[in-house]
């Protein structure tokens, strides 16, 4: 058996359209049955380069395909997925679908008849030549290079550099016969370093994810990461309370990331649930959300841009620019198309509050800090888990790098704390918005198995630095 | 006797709400049945032997010093309400070493021709390294055992007729929604079996069919009150069985006992914790957590030695040399043994993907940190220890991983804590207690060296005179590694071990594989509780 028609053994590395094209055509070839169809190719090229302990430990190339036929039966998804492309494979999807398709069709309520997503909307290309021809020799030297500053420095380097490439074509036909195709690709660059002092008494990280290698300086990462760690050196206790902190950007993502997480219609509108939920609203008979009210801090604005590669977007974006917090009030939730068929509103499909950005200030970190009395400088946030979704409290641990500023300086590294905060609190105390960057968020889980889509994941997340007030932290841990 | 839904159906008046429920939806079961799902993919390989020699001739003409490759064919079965789910995956994966250097280079194309590209590859990325620092990787010797072998199982469920999948698992759902306040009823029930060849330039050559079975079943439960109660089916976790998993247990047994319990759980009134230090049980899934989390990960040779500082973090192991059979992680009740041929775990194999047949070894014993759970390469780093100790010098068998799309890294074993040589079960432990709290169903969380955590469950009981006698909200046990388990003063009996299929996250990429664990409860003395919702 040759199990691959189009071997992803040449230069390219990834489905152009035209070939894409012609093996969603011909699963359609095979299937007899009518009704709404989502078929979809996805192709994967990935090149990563792990080091640890100041050397290298894996240089890899892997390469990957995914190929999904999706029908809804009764509001429940019938899910194919592989990753082979020659006939047979491709007729066993098709057959697959066909089978139960048919089986159930006739008896799905009219009501619940689904209609196509359809958008004129084109996003940016989030691609970029010099991320995917990005060099394995490149990218071994600047491993070279860096671990041998850590060596020289006395302490460990760890890492991650990666960069990838990938295609997709979406095909959907609807109840009626009509039928579009979304062709999108996609390239993503990161790097992360963590630098520990070989005794463990310190530890920092930095890291940076982008579609544009030249967005992600590995040097200037590996450089943070290392003066970072020197400072984080012997960290002394402090009791936990209610400190004035700084989030740097990458925790203030974790942060934020936890706030837009709940920005969902469904909860709120149509179970009832959740911080976004409001009440029953007595005169309509309708569940409310908290839509049109302020929510946060009316210094700042989340949104999300497709047509900006900096600001993210996704293959095949349902929608323009969406605006979810203005000027700290709620003023959009993401939904899905199912749940707009029955609603009036804007189209903001479910996924895409894993792409915002968040605005509202313009100050440097640095100045942050010299303006600031006592507090602490968090550079993770770690683990955070839901203790009530009402309010929106969570509990996690802070990592890699944690400072006490006081009188406008950083004057010791303190041990970790564990925190128990609620975004829907801390946002509404902010002291001092910071300028916002891109942060390290890349794809976490690449492989296809959970109606897998490698694009899906794609995240691009620009935040600002955060001066928070009151920020509860529960208790040290032992951890550095 | 099968509890499918038409035997249910065939009772009638006992479960007459059972049937009315779900007829109202379109299942029909005598119109449905006899039609299978098909394979995917075709079922015939190609001669997987020669795929493998390709890529391993070709990186060794490349250069390579050692080389293995791997073939996966990974299928994935979910049973819905009404139609199946279906995954198939075929993946190839190459990993060389040149000049101490690894390599690895991966493709959903299996052909010699491919085996030839991936072995070449997977050299050209370790070459580029060779631009820096000479290094010296030493693997630890292996057995070279080829072979094929197979996960014991009664019934395939990839050859078993998806109506009677469904039918069955249907059978159960309807079947619950019968029971007494039942409000709500989560499911999910999935197959795996994933065919696995693995080869090396050491002259190795196996197969491997792993099956694993495992799923959801929880219900909640809202009287005429409003008060709310919950239960998991927790004997449903992955495991390394076939259909007979679910098929040969008395499942509704399983449900009836967890029912009966969130029924009782119903009438415990809800009261806020106060604060403080208390003796706690917990039930065979909390210990199971406790293991995996705070030995488990922590021992992990790659996470002792840095390799995972930037993905999952380190451990409180962090200067193994001179804490192997030195370091304290626990009272002398804790023994901890690592395992990978306990029939029906889902981490079972013969061979892991390095080719090591793992074998059976302490790794903490009477409360003392004994040995690191090994990779080939990780076991090199502690050969020092196996000097010393007169233990042989070799791989533990932990290489892992989900398919040949990914690098092998060093999972967790199978793990077994030794039970006590009383016949003392959980009801038994919870009566010596006296007074306490106990935790049932807990999540726990770690930080990123694994040496504190946080406990919580929503089904935490307050014990007056060995009785349930409050649910508590809220609540949360903080507690460092060594404290909880120097704090463990009695363990359930052989009688009372319990199994779980537990999943791991690891690595960069991250990877997702299962391991097992067998567990008493547990009574630990003196440990925190608090208002997690408190905030400082």
């Amino acid at each position: 058996m040759s199990n691959v028609s189009y071997a992803l053994n040449r230069e390219d590395r990834v489905f152009n359209e035209p070939e894409a094209r012609r093996i969603i055509d011909e699963i359609v070839s095979y299937m007899s049955a009518d009704g709404r169809l989502d078929v979809q190719i996805e192709s994967w090229w990935g090149a990563g380069q792990r080091w640890a302990r100041n050397r290298a430990s894996l240089t890899s190339d892997q390469r990957e395909i995914s190929v999904s036929v999706g029908r809804i039966v009764e509001q429940v998804p019938v899910f194919a997925l592989s990753n082979q492309t020659d006939s047979e494979s491709l007729k066993g999807l098709a057959d697959h679908s066909d089978f139960y398709y048919n089986r159930w069709k006739s008896k799905i309520p009219p009501d619940r008849v689904t209609d196509t997503p359809r958008s004129n909307v084109k996003g940016a290309e989030v691609w970029s030549d010099e991320t995917f021809n990005q060099s394995v020799v490149d990218n071994a030297s600047s491993v070279e290079k860096l671990t041998r500053d850590s060596e020289d420095g006395g302490l460990l380097s760890a890492g991650y550099i990666e960069t990838t490439g990938s295609t997709s074509l979406k095909y959907y036909r609807d109840e009626w016969g009509r039928e579009t195709y979304h062709w999108g690709r996609v390239t993503q660059a990161q790097c992360s370093v963590t630098v520990r002092d070989p005794k463990g008494k310190g530890s920092s990280w930095a890291g940076n994810t982008s579609f544009d290698i030249k967005r992600v300086n590995i040097q200037e990462i590996a450089a943070l990461a290392f003066e970072k760690s020197k400072k984080s050196l012997n960290p002394v206790r402090i009791e936990p309370g209610r400190y004035q902190v700084i989030l740097e950007p990458q925790a203030s993502a974790t942060f934020t990331g936890l706030f837009m997480n709940t920005l969902s219609r469904v909860e709120p509108e149509r179970l009832g649930i959740g911080s976004m939920f409001l009440g029953l609203d007595q005169s309509i008979q309708r569940l409310r959300s908290k839509l049109g009210l302020k929510v946060i801090d009316s210094r700042l604005n989340i949104f999300h841009e497709p047509s900006d590669p900096i600001y993210g977007t996704h293959f095949a974006p349902l929608h323009g620019r969406v605006d979810y917090v203005k000027k700290g009030i709620l003023s959009a939730l993401a939904d899905d198309y199912q749940s707009h068929l029955n609603e009036v509103s804007d189209i903001h499909p479910a996924f895409p509050t894993t792409s915002y950005t968040v605005s509202g200030g313009d100050r440097s970190i640095e100045d942050m800090i010299a303006s600031t009395k006592r507090a602490v400088l968090v550079v993770r946030l770690s683990q955070p888990e839901l203790l009530d979704p009402g309010s929106m409290l969570f509990s996690g641990v802070t990592r890699d790098g944690l400072w006490l500023i006081e009188d406008g300086a950083i004057t010791k590294s303190i041990r970790n704390f564990r925190w128990t905060e609620s975004p829907l609190f801390a946002l509404n105390n902010i002291e001092e918005i910071g300028r916002e960057v891109q942060v390290f968020d890349p794809v976490t889980i690449r492989h296809p198995f959970s109606e897998g889509s490698f694009a899906r994941s794609l995240n691009n997340v620009v935040v600002p630095p955060l001066k928070i007030n009151d920020f509860s932290f529960t208790s040290t841990i032992d951890a550095i | 006797m099968l509890y499918t839904r038409r035997n249910i159906l065939k009772k009638g008046g006992v479960l007459g709400l059972s049937a009315g429920a779900a007829t109202s939806g379109i299942w029909t079961p005598a119109e449905s049945f006899g039609q299978s799902v098909k394979p995917l993919f075709p079922d015939a390989y190609p001669d997987r032997k020669e795929i493998i020699q390709a890529a391993i001739d070709s990186a060794i003409t490349a250069g390579a010093s050692y080389a293995d490759a791997r073939l996966t064919h990974r299928e994935e079965l979910g049973v819905g309400v009404r139609a199946p789910s279906r995954t198939e995956n075929m993946a190839f994966g190459v990993r060389v070493l040149y000049h101490g250097y690894w390599g690895f280079s991966a493709s959903p194309v299996w052909s010699r021709e491919e085996g030839a590209r991936l072995g070449r590859a997977a050299v050209d990325q370790a070459k580029s390294n060779v631009l820096g620092r000479e290094h010296v990787t030493e693997l630890a010797p292996i057995d070279t055992t080829s072979g094929h072998w197979e996960t014991p199982v009664k019934d395939d469920p990839f050859s078993i007729h998806y109506d009677e999948l469904a039918d069955f698992f249907n059978g159960l759902r309807d079947y619950i929604i019968t029971l007494k306040f039942v409000s709500n009823l989560y499911s999910s029930f999935s197959f795996s079996r994933i065919h696995k060849a693995f080869g090396s330039s050491l002259n190795q050559f196996n197969t491997q069919t792993l099956y694993s079975s495992g799923g959801v079943l929880a219900m909640g439960l809202t009287d005429n009150k409003e008060r709310t109660a919950g239960a998991d089916i927790e004997e449903i976790t992955p495991a390394g069985y076939g259909f007979e998993y679910f098929r040969d247990r008395p499942l509704r047994d399983y449900i009836s006992i967890a029912h009966e319990e969130a029924l009782r759980d119903l009438e415990l009134p809800v009261k806020p914790i106060d604060a403080g230090r208390y003796s706690v049980l917990a039930d065979q899934n909390g210990v199971g957590k406790f293991l995996v989390n705070s030995v488990g990960s922590a021992t992990e040779v790659d996470r002792v030695f840095g390799f995972e500082s930037n993905a999952g973090g380190t451990s409180y192991i962090d200067d193994p040399l001179s804490m192997l059979n030195t370091l304290k992680i626990g009272s002398p009740l804790l023994n901890v043994v690592c395992d990978r041929s306990e029939a029906g775990s889902v981490g079972r194999v013969k061979w892991d993907d390095e080719g090591v047949m793992p074998v059976k070894y302490d790794l903490v014993k009477n409360g003392v940190l004994a040995n690191l759970q090994t990779t080939r390469e990780g076991a090199s780093w502690i050969k020092e220890h196996y000097g010393k100790t007169g233990q042989e010098y070799r791989s533990s068998g932990s290489a892992s991983a989900p398919t040949a799309l990914d690098v092998q890294l060093a999972h967790k074993a199978d793990m077994y804590l030794t039970p006590g040589n009383t016949s003392a079960n959980r009801d038994d432990l919870r009566a010596e207690m006296g007074e306490g709290i106990e935790l049932r169903m807990p999540t726990v969380t770690f930080d990123f060296q694994q040496i504190t955590g946080l406990s919580r469950a929503d089904r935490t009981y307050e014990i007056r005179k060995g009785n349930r006698v409050a649910r508590f909200t809220d609540s949360g046990m903080i507690f460092r590694t060594p404290e909880l388990w120097s704090n463990m003063v009695n363990v359930g009996g052989k009688d009372s071990v319990k199994y779980y299929g537990l999943e791991g996250r690891k690595g960069q990429p991250e990877q997702l594989v299962n391991s097992a664990v067998y567990v008493p409860p547990a009574v630990f003395k003196e440990m925190i509780f608090i208002d997690v919702k408190r905030k400082a």
